[in-house]
């Protein structure tokens, strides 16, 4: 395993063909999360998000650009090593439940499933799997554990769903719109239990999300737009020498390697920019400006 | 969590579709197991049923050699009874051998030999008073005779005692006289006037021959076949001639153990017939056409009897004699294997169909199931279950599902028709029960865990151009078969010529469907009506129909129709065929019949109409270009008409009356109606007619039959009797037709006819019309045809069923969200008929005009004569029953639309996941 970013994308390009029409969905996206952390992933539909999480579950290749993952090349993975991929190292949680839970196991055999999968089977035999009481434990499922997904709440289900993605202890877990369908109280209890994952067994979680509500809960909110990633909001909690906790927020626009960027949509409103804009390098920063015809210049300034 | 468990749980989950799975094996693999056997017992049922009259002289395999050559087999002289035996164990053993040696089915067939002997007769004195001329007596002897017979009076005969040695071994001339006992048929001895105890001295080459009565018997089974061939041995043989007298010839049988030394005591010659017989109910394997060759094989040349060297006498080496067998058995058996052959033709062409979209309906519910699966197999693939892994899981599930339904399928049909196959009988279904494996194993994995997109063009290019060439080729295959030429079942083409086209009306209906589609869209998108406007909005862009969908639907609605029209051109070339040559509810037809008569039979309960057909033949019809012979049938038009008034026109009947409104005619010619064979156009100029006298005669009309008395194959002239009176007056009528009252009992009335006309032969139309039925293959043809219209009528319901119920969960959404909308309910229904009616009904249209085109296409080709008679009858189309099929798919079709609204209750709302 190379040193390196846990989850580091270049260049992720990948283009659908749907009826002889081409989608870019991805054009270009650059990523870098270290080992640990608790991101979210934000931006509008369409935006590329979701095709961003699949490819980095490995349920699909991007066209072009690299996605590693804990060292693994995502690009160039052989269908055994896929296999070990899914199995040993991402686990993942989607929006609706038929995606997550198999309708005909009870909650704890969908906990048990990929356990099984892997070859780490504790049957009935031996007093059923530690593993597998452990996770219902930890997410709080002890009640409903034996009941169909068809019974169990929404929120119920999607923490399920945690417990089925991290059974075989994955070092990341991806959660597209976990939230989706859920009230505002059982968001609040998925997101805890993401949160706990991420404290308690050190997983990285990566979630896809267009709910403000979830920036909350994470250190580092990534934006996407058209493909890309434009902005990352980091948050974190100061404690001035009174002993007073505050939040502090800042919000970072993401240059790839080449130095492109992107500017927040609200700069371009506010200033009108638009076309091109001229830069100035200044020694600590750099000014960005309005492109206006010559004479009007100095006026401008 | 094991594999085991998942399957079992995945499989639980979806109980109803593996369900229909697994019914749709079970009954696919009792139909396949138990088809070929039905048709085979029927085929041989047919061989057994056409030969059964077929008298034991001419169906046996028989010979006939002389004594002196089948000595060679065992040459050393016979003296002692045991030298006798020697020899005639020797004989029995080489035929027994050769019998050995041919294989089934000819061997199943052959009973154990039959070995006789028998002398020319001797002639003996006359008997005082007794009235034959002629009396002779052949010596005859056969091993097994104890067996058939017991002694009326006296004991059988004791071998004859003789030594050459004795003689001086100076040859033949130098023998003394001989004395043999003989024992002959009761009857025989009683119409020679010999009593046991009788000495009888016959003259012979160069000394007397005295035989002696040692007593006579009677015959225990005179239906035993045996005595068919060995006549004189059952019955004396009397030959009645005016100049010579009355010849009678019995047959003294000697003790077969002093047979041979016999034989070598009188040195006269000796002929020897051997004979297997053939037992008509033990031919097997119901293969007529190997019969015959195999019969051939034997009677084309000469057959070696070889008898091994040991016993006394001749040291070793092998001694052979060559005999030629007869048997008129093969060309009965060949006319057998053309019904059975064109039988099979007809039900192969009407079984590939249905049999091939029942393979399809089976893939289809199997892709169903694996569809439903696909959202399941994509979770447990994405949590890292391996692709061979899940493959494995998959092909097991399929080989679970289908190989203990088709193995049950299997044994009931096996038990129902009790005979165990060979492994050719298990492989149908077996291959029937690997078909969910392949289905399930055959499309990619699913991967991602999103929906796929569709793609909305209908694709496979390529398929399509495949599939229209081989149309094209199976087409000119068929067009280029001379009509009725195809006898055997060879002809590959022609039997997959029924699914080749309907794949091609499939493919052309895929084709044109959408353009209709959108047609039927861009007009209805302007209307006002929102369910035609979402209706066809989703006939263009989810449209229902795939290809197995709509083949099934266009095969079975064109077998439907063919069977149909097969059904309906049998029926009516059998019915045809006995009109034909009865003509009439019953033929009468030996004695004359004068008017008298005729008039006692039309006074008969139960007979409506009664005619006399008188016939000249030859009678010269001479025109100016040339003269035929004809045969000239004299009838009471009148009367005649009458008799032919139930007869349907397809008969094609000469039209009788015509005659008879042209009585007077022109310059006072005779009219006359001919034969189409005879060329003449109705009005044709300077034709006259000679019988003895040369009358002017006019061609009123030409007709291809007179039923009951010519078919169009014969040179026939019908004339009104009126208007030959000095003809008719010198040819007394000898075939006497019979209409009847409706009801009346056909053999009730003919008895009465035999009474007043003497005895006659009796044709009865209904015994004739059972008898064309009832044939094994044809009620196997029958039931095969009905069974075809019923199962490609379930199939292609079946596959109208499994398509709706692959829609449903898309429907449901849609019509989940339209009812959150407001739609109104009856909206709701109009929307399902929009899912199926539109392709159904073309496909079904496409496809009840491709029946009409294969059945006259295939029927033209096919020999239907074995069935029908002397002519390949036309197709038929029977208006009421083709009527009832374009309802019945019509019904389907409503049924089918209807099935989705009627599950509404059922269907889950907008949180399915798309």
């Amino acid at each position: 395993m190379t040193a390196g970013p846990f989850v580091q994308c270049e260049d992720l390009v990948r283009i659908f063909s749907v009826d002889g029409l081409e989608v870019q969905a991805l054009q270009g996206l650059n990523l870098r999360i270290d080992e640990g952390e608790l991101v979210a992933i934000v931006g509008a539909s369409g935006s590329g998000k979701s095709t961003l999480l699949t490819i980095l579950s490995g349920l699909d290749r991007p066209t072009g650009g690299s996605a590693r993952v804990a060292g693994l090349d995502l690009t160039t993975l052989t269908s055994r090593q896929r296999v070990t991929f899914q199995r040993e190292i991402v686990g993942f949680v989607w929006q609706q439940a038929s995606r997550n839970l198999l309708p005909y196991l009870t909650a704890r055999e969908n906990v048990a499933l990929p356990r099984a999968l892997a070859g780490r089977r504790g049957g009935r035999s031996n007093g059923g799997d530690a593993r597998v009481s452990e996770l219902i434990e930890l997410l709080d499922l002890g009640d409903c554990a034996d009941r169909w997904p068809a019974q169990l709440s929404g929120g119920q289900q999607q923490r399920t769903a945690i417990a089925v993605a991290i059974a075989n202890a994955p070092r990341l877990l991806l959660a597209d719109e976990p939230t989706g369908e859920l009230d505002e109280a059982a968001s609040v209890d998925v997101l805890r239990a993401m949160e706990a994952v991420n404290a308690e067994l050190g997983v990285t979680v990566v979630i896809v999300t267009h709910d403000p509500e979830v920036s909350e809960h994470v250190d580092r909110t990534i934006q996407i737009r058209d493909g890309r990633t434009s902005r990352e909001v980091l948050r974190r909690t100061e404690t001035d020498e009174h002993g007073a906790q505050r939040r502090v927020i800042e919000e970072f626009a993401v240059l790839d390697r080449v130095g492109r960027m992107q500017l927040p949509e609200s700069y371009l409103e506010a200033l009108d920019l638009r076309d091109r804009v001229r830069l100035d390098l200044e020694t600590d920063h750099v000014e960005v400006f309005r492109d206006v015809p010559q004479g009007k210049q100095e006026g401008e300034r | 969590m094991t594999w085991w468990r998942l399957s079992r749980r995945a499989l639980a989950d979806q109980r109803g579709a593996v369900a229909l799975v697994v019914l749709v094996i079970t009954v696919l693999s009792l139909a396949v197991t138990a088809l070929p056997r039905i048709e085979a017992t029927a085929r041989a049922d047919q061989v057994r049923h056409r030969l059964a009259d077929v008298s034991p002289q001419l169906r046996d395999l028989s010979a006939v050699t002389s004594a002196d050559a089948l000595s060679a087999l065992d040459p050393s002289l016979p003296v002692t009874p045991e030298d006798n035996r020697r020899r005639w164990a020797a004989i029995a053993e080489s035929f027994e051998a050769t019998r050995t040696e041919v294989s089934p089915p000819l061997r199943d067939a052959l009973g154990a030999g039959e070995v006789t002997a028998t002398t020319d007769g001797y002639a003996i004195p006359l008997g005082p008073g007794s009235d034959v001329r002629l009396p002779t007596l052949s010596l005859a002897a056969d091993q097994r005779i104890a067996e058939r017979v017991e002694m009326v009076d006296g004991a059988p005969p004791a071998p004859v005692s003789w030594d050459p040695a004795a003689g001086g071994g100076g040859g033949a001339e130098e023998l003394p006289d001989l004395e043999i006992e003989v024992m002959l048929l009761d009857a025989s001895a009683d119409r020679l006037g010999l009593a046991t105890g009788d000495r009888i001295t016959v003259g012979n080459l160069y000394h007397d021959l005295t035989l002696v009565l040692s007593g006579t018997y009677r015959v225990l089974d005179p239906d035993d076949g045996y005595w068919a061939h060995e006549t004189n041995g059952a019955q004396p043989r009397v030959v009645e001639d005016l100049n010579l007298g009355t010849a009678v010839n019995g047959r003294a049988y000697v003790a077969s153990d002093g047979w041979w030394s016999t034989l070598a005591a009188l040195g006269q010659p000796a002929q020897v017939s051997l004979w297997y017989p053939v037992d008509v109910a033990a031919i097997r394997g119901g293969d007529p056409a190997l019969l015959a060759a195999q019969l051939r094989g034997l009677t084309a040349q000469q057959v070696e009897l070889t008898a091994s060297g040991g016993g006394g006498g001749g040291g070793g080496g092998e001694r052979s004699v060559s005999i030629g067998f007869a048997s008129e058995l093969a060309v009965r058996v060949d006319a057998v294997a053309g019904e059975n052959a064109a039988a099979s033709n007809i039900v192969a062409l009407v079984v590939v169909g249905p049999l091939g979209v029942a393979v399809a309906v089976l893939a289809l519910l199997t892709q169903l199931l694996l569809e439903r699966r696909r959202p399941a197999l994509a979770i447990v693939r994405a949590r890292g279950a391996s692709p061979a892994r899940l493959r494995t899981v998959l092909g097991l599930e399929g080989l679970l599902l289908g190989l203990p339904a088709a193995a049950v399928g299997w044994g009931v049909a096996t038990s129902l028709l009790g005979t165990s196959p060979g492994w050719r009988g298990w492989l149908p279904a077996v291959v029937l029960g690997v078909v969910p494996a392949v289905v399930l194993l055959s499309p990619p994995l699913p991967t991602g865990l999103r929906g796929r997109r569709r793609d909305l063009a209908v694709g496979g290019l390529a398929r399509d151009v495949v599939v229209l060439a081989a149309a094209g080729l199976v087409l000119s295959q068929v067009l280029s078969v001379a009509p009725g030429a195809v006898a055997g079942t060879g002809d590959p083409l022609l039997v997959v010529a029924p699914l080749v086209l309907a794949l091609a009306v499939t493919v052309l209906v895929l084709r044109l469907y959408p353009w209709l589609a959108r047609a039927a869209h861009t007009v209805l998108r302007r209307g006002r009506s929102l369910t035609g406007f979402l209706g066809s909005a989703r006939a263009v862009r989810d449209p229902g129909a795939t290809l197995t969908s709509v083949l099934a639907v266009v095969v079975g609605v064109s077998v439907a129709v063919f069977s149909v029209v097969t059904l309906a051109t049998l029926r009516e070339g059998v019915e045809r065929t006995v009109w034909v040559t009865s003509g009439s509810d019953l033929r009468i037809s030996g004695p004359r019949i004068d008017a008298a008569q005729l008039e006692q039979v039309r006074s008969l309960d139960g007979v409506a109409a009664a005619a006399t057909v008188a016939t000249v033949s030859p009678a010269i019809l001479s025109s100016p270009s040339a003269s035929v012979r004809a045969t000239l049938h004299l009838v009471d038009g009148a009367a005649y008409a009458d008799v032919l008034a139930d007869v349907p026109p397809s008969v094609g009947a000469a039209p009788v009356a015509d005659l008879l409104g042209d009585g007077g005619g022109a310059g006072g010619a005779v009219p006359l109606m001919v034969s189409p064979r005879l060329d003449l156009a109705p009005g044709a100029d300077g034709v006259r007619l000679s019988t003895g006298e040369s009358v002017d005669v006019r061609v009123v009309a030409s007709g291809n039959v007179l039923p009951g008395v010519a078919d169009a194959g014969a040179t026939w002239v019908l004339a009104d009797a009126a208007a030959l009176p000095d003809v008719a007056a010198s040819t007394p009528a000898r075939l006497l037709l019979v209409r009847l009252v409706p009801g009346a009992d056909g053999d009730a009335v003919a008895e009465a006819v035999v009474g007043v006309v003497g005895p006659a032969g009796v044709e009865n139309a209904a015994a004739a019309r059972e008898a064309a039925t009832g044939t094994p293959v044809l009620r196997l043809l029958t039931g095969t045809l009905a069974g075809s219209v019923v199962a490609a009528a379930l199939l292609a319901l079946g596959s109208l069923v499994a398509v709706q119920a692959a829609a449903a969960p898309r429907r449901a959404r849609m019509l989940a969200t339209l009812r959150l909308l407001g739609l109104r309910r009856s909206a709701q229904r109009s929307l399902a008929w929009w899912d199926l009616t539109p392709w159904v009904v073309l496909g079904a249209t496409a496809a009840y005009g491709l029946g009409l085109v294969t059945s006259h296409l295939l029927l033209r080709t096919l020999d239907l004569r074995a069935f029908t008679g002397a002519d390949q009858p036309q197709p038929v189309l029977p208006p009421v029953a083709l009527a009832a099929t374009a309802v019945g798919v019509l019904l389907a079709v409503v049924a089918c639309s209807i099935l989705p609204t009627i599950r509404r209750a059922r269907t889950p709302t907008a949180q399915e996941d798309p």
